[in-house]
């Protein structure tokens, strides 16, 4: 079989990969192989950098090309010193403060594994006041805007009411 | 105990369990800490569990795992109580393991707890009913490791959020023998659960029983979780019960006589090795599926003979440490308890 994109040299390497559900397979000679996990990596890079490219659009950050936010994120843990590259390898964190300083690169790979990253099931009694609190608003929230969508202005009010007070801003 | 019992739908789900997977704020996981740091951690999960004012104190043990034989640990692995990875002691390890064997929480193992409920056949409400209780009662003691969006922090990614892995233990004769069964731990592969061998991770399916697992634990409650397995297993007891009655109704003679022979070679071996002896069981276990099965052997017989013929539990009960006395030793266990 010939590599499907130089169509010249003889295809050695099978490359199957899945984004967003959609399969896609490649058979590539070595060199172009090479340049197609050169240009992926890439652009897999950039997508941890989406936040600044928001901040780019909204003016938060000056310089419009600063470098992607992920290449600011630390590299080591500052409580136990894992690196993240020790957990990319061994696929174990150091401590549980390791989520915090790989927070940002952690939610792709937990979304491959969990299809999610947002936890919704139990909370500890303790610290859990606050957390049932944000959960109860988001809720809420996004009822009003299904009320305000129907036009329910009667009803919208009443939970922007809710919400308020919840907020503890009523 | 809970291994030998014959609870519901115990003709195919030999038992039930929970497990939550919690860590110790601020603490580094078992395998990074200090042996002083992990000697730590275990003084603070004893203390949660069985300090003076719990109401544990006096039905959970602590079981210094360090302290024990190779072969001893083995034995409790048998028994489906501790993971094969608490034998290796590189790290301080041990157990808080209840009176009835239906709590064991493993300190230091991959997380700094494992809190595991158990209990015979098909049963995860009350497993998890015992879990979240227990769960309770240490975080009165114990700051979790807990992030508001990742949920119960864990060592391995593939368990943060809940924390929460079901699993049933079940036999499945029929699914295997009609070749159906690779097809259906594909398609509860697709479904999110894991089939794996007798004794988990990387382990052989021996006897043809096999443990299925729930896998995503982020962005699911443990309702929901609880809920869904709990369908899906029901569809997989379904399934083998149909494929039994099929294979004994199109193969009747061809069957019956298969699964008795291998009683009758239970019943008059000299020397048995456990893996024959768990190959044979399933299939007087299959027999006694079909009602084809001499009535004074029941399942608690069947269930407590799986674990006792398992070669640490021999080396344990017998002092037997060479492979051929405990054949010896295993056929003359199982001829005594199929009363022949």
């Amino acid at each position: 079989m010939k590599c499907e994109k130089c169509k010249v040299n003889e295809a050695t390497t099978h490359i199957r990969r899945e984004i967003n559900g959609v399969k896609s397979e490649y058979h590539l000679c070595s060199e172009c192989a090479k340049e197609f996990r050169h240009n992926n990596s890439f652009a897999a890079s950039q997508d941890f950098g989406l936040g600044n490219i928001f901040s780019t659009f909204f003016g938060n950050k000056p310089g419009a090309y600063s470098e992607p936010e992920i290449l600011k994120a630390p590299d080591v843990c500052p409580l136990c010193g894992m690196r993240y590259n020790e957990f990319v390898e061994t696929g174990k964190l150091g401590c549980s403060e390791c989520y915090d300083a790989f927070r940002g690169r952690l939610i792709r790979p937990l979304k491959q594994i969990h299809g999610a990253c947002e936890h919704i099931g139990k909370v500890p009694v303790r610290e859990g006041g606050q957390i049932k609190n944000d959960r109860k608003i988001k809720k809420l929230e996004t009822e009003l805007n299904a009320a305000v969508m129907k036009q329910e202005f009667e009803k919208a009010a009443k939970l922007r009411d809710e919400i308020k007070q919840l907020k503890g801003e009523a | 105990m809970w291994y030998n019992e014959y609870g519901k739908d115990g003709d195919v789900v030999l038992s039930s369990r929970i497990r939550l997977a919690r860590n110790v704020k601020g603490a580094p996981f078992p395998y990074r800490a200090s042996k002083e740091r992990q000697r730590q951690i275990i003084e603070t999960c004893k203390n949660a569990v069985i300090g003076e004012d719990s109401a544990y104190k006096d039905s959970v043990k602590y079981i210094d795992l360090n302290k024990m034989e190779p072969y001893q640990k083995q034995a409790i692995a048998e028994l489906h109580l501790i993971s094969p990875n608490m034998i290796d002691d590189s790290i301080e390890r041990g157990i808080l393991l209840s009176d009835d064997n239906k709590i064991c929480i493993m300190v230091n193992e991959e997380d700094h707890m494992r809190i595991q409920c158990m209990s015979a056949g098909f049963d995860l409400d009350s497993c998890y009913n015992e879990a979240d209780k227990l769960d309770d009662m240490i975080e009165e003691k114990i700051d979790y490791a807990f992030d508001k969006d990742f949920g119960y922090l864990t060592c391995c990614p593939t368990n943060v959020g809940t924390g929460l892995r079901a699993s049933v233990m079940v036999h499945l004769p029929a699914l295997v023998a009609s070749g159906t069964f690779s097809k259906l731990a594909n398609s509860l592969a697709q479904l999110g659960l894991a089939v794996r061998g007798i004794y988990g991770e990387g382990s052989k399916a021996i006897g043809n029983i096999f443990q299925i697992s729930n896998q995503v634990t982020l962005g699911v409650n443990e309702e929901d979780t609880i809920e869904q397995f709990k369908q899906i297993i029901a569809e997989v007891i379904e399934n083998e019960r149909v494929l039994r009655d099929k294979l004994h109704k199109t193969q009747k003679y061809n069957l019956e006589d298969k699964l008795m022979r291998s009683y009758g070679i239970l019943t008059n071996s000299v020397l048995m090795t456990s893996n024959e002896a768990m190959k044979r069981l399933s299939d007087i276990r299959f027999a006694k599926d079909l009602n084809i099965l001499d009535d004074s052997i029941s399942y608690e017989t069947l269930n407590e003979l799986t674990y006792s013929v398992l070669p640490a539990n021999i080396a344990k009960n017998y002092n037997l440490f060479d492979e051929t006395e405990r054949d010896l030793k295993r056929a003359e266990i199982i001829k005594e308890k199929l009363g022949s």
